[in-house]
């Protein structure tokens, strides 16, 4: 529980100059966790410029499902796997709300998984959700059955969530929401658990 | 059901094109109980028809329109009509029109728009809950279907973004998959049963058809 991760929100082109400060100066950062790009640029060029500045960082990458199928996630993920990604996240949750509502997945986090598995895609598998209904609970120990290595959070549930395998917790779901998008600039967020979600105060520590 | 919503006017006046002579068609069911396709939808368009300058030769409300057997014993008694019009409007969902084409000899004009298979409320209140996926999940989630119930169509558990039970893409409504959870806890099950796989596309892909017997494709 001692790792300390950050996580990327969406990141414009206009961005990734300081998007490149920002992982240089997460100095001891295990690793760095790209979220739901929306329509900034994508994780896999986020990551080779993070690891161009960081070599050693460890990155994992978001697996988008929706409006795609499954060919062209596996796909994905195994560019994922192909530059050395720690993981991928399966991702589906909220679609921006400037976006088109009531978008379809053709696969839930759970066919991810399997189909994941399945495949011998060599990459383990990192889910996100609240835990916070009895649904929820219930979804995070299929999920967990099923072999996904660890669940990310909000971060206003890690407490409660804290008897959880080895849940990363991440900040508030909704700030970030609402407080981000690609033209916003680049954000990152703490895994850590136990700290507070302040980026600065974080980057003031040295990470 | 097949729910089902009346064409804007001008659409269906351009789609009549030059024609001048027109038989109207309705059907006594799916569209009848949504009322855009029934006795009273067909007389009402054959008002603005001829509001719009066409000739109505006949109307008549099919038992069932999608049953090319019944279209083809229906519609004997508008054959002279039907030898002299230009074409056909049809107020039924696109499976009626294009049963309806196929057994008269000229063209035939949708009047509605399809949208679902849907149960009734009430009068204009329908509700879609089945998604004709051809794979039903119903037993495994407490008779609540989640391909046409949850936004996503996600078939094995809630996604990561509802909040306090709402549901991530529709806020107003309260997850499908904590009111299936509720049910099964209820009736002693714990957690979501069995794993759901994805859909194979390749075997339900469409066009979709049975067989006597229950066969597929």
């Amino acid at each position: 529980m001692s790792e300390r991760w950050a996580a990327f929100g969406p990141v414009g082109e206009a961005d990734l100059a300081a998007f490149d400060r920002d992982v240089d100066a997460l100095a001891a950062v295990e690793g760095l966790v790209f979220l739901d790009p929306l329509d900034g640029v994508h994780p896999l060029h986020l990551a080779h410029r993070a690891r161009s500045v960081r070599p050693d960082v460890a990155v994992v990458l978001p697996l988008v499902t929706r409006d795609r199928n499954r060919t062209a996630l596996l796909a994905e993920a195994r560019a994922a796997a192909a530059v050395g990604a720690r993981a991928v996240l399966v991702l589906a949750g909220h679609v921006d709300t400037a976006s088109p509502a009531r978008v379809v997945y053709e696969l839930d986090p759970l066919q991810m998984l399997h189909l994941l598995a399945g495949a011998g895609v060599g990459v383990a598998a990192w889910v996100a959700g609240r835990t916070g209904t009895p649904a929820q609970a219930a979804r995070d120990a299929t999920l967990a059955a099923a072999g996904a290595e660890r669940r990310l959070v909000p971060w206003a549930e890690g407490v409660r969530a804290a008897a959880a395998t080895e849940p990363v917790w991440w900040v508030d779901q909704d700030a970030w929401r609402a407080g981000r998008s690609p033209a916003a600039g680049p954000c990152a967020f703490q895994l850590v658990p136990g700290a507070g979600p302040d980026l600065a105060a974080f980057l003031e520590r040295g990470g | 059901m097949v729910v089902t919503t009346s064409k804007p006017i001008e659409e269906i006046l351009r789609a009549l094109g030059a024609g001048r002579r027109w038989v109207v068609l309705g059907c006594s069911e799916c569209a009848a109980v949504c009322q855009t396709g029934g006795s009273a939808q067909v007389d009402e368009m054959v008002e603005r028809l001829e509001e719009a300058g066409r000739t109505v030769l006949a109307s008549i409300s099919l038992d069932s329109p999608c049953d090319r057997r019944l279209g083809r014993r229906d519609l004997k008694r508008v054959a002279a009509e039907l030898a002299e019009a230009d074409g056909v409007l049809c107020l039924a969902c696109g499976g009626g029109v294009q049963a309806v084409a196929d057994v008269v000899d000229v063209p035939v004009v949708a009047g509605l728009d399809a949208h679902f298979v849907g149960t009734v409320e009430r009068v204009g209140v329908f509700h879609e809950e089945c998604a004709l996926c051809g794979r039903c999940v119903l037993n495994d989630t407490a008779g609540l279907c989640p391909v046409a119930l949850c936004p996503k169509g996600l078939r094995n558990g809630p996604c990561e973004g509802g909040v306090d039970g709402r549901c991530d893409a529709d806020p107003e409504a309260e997850c499908v998959w904590e009111r299936i959870h509720a049910r099964l806890a209820g009736q002693g099950v714990g957690g979501f049963g069995a794993y759901q796989p994805p859909p194979d596309a390749g075997r339900w892909g469409r066009p979709r058809r049975t067989r006597p017997g229950g066969g597929k494709r």
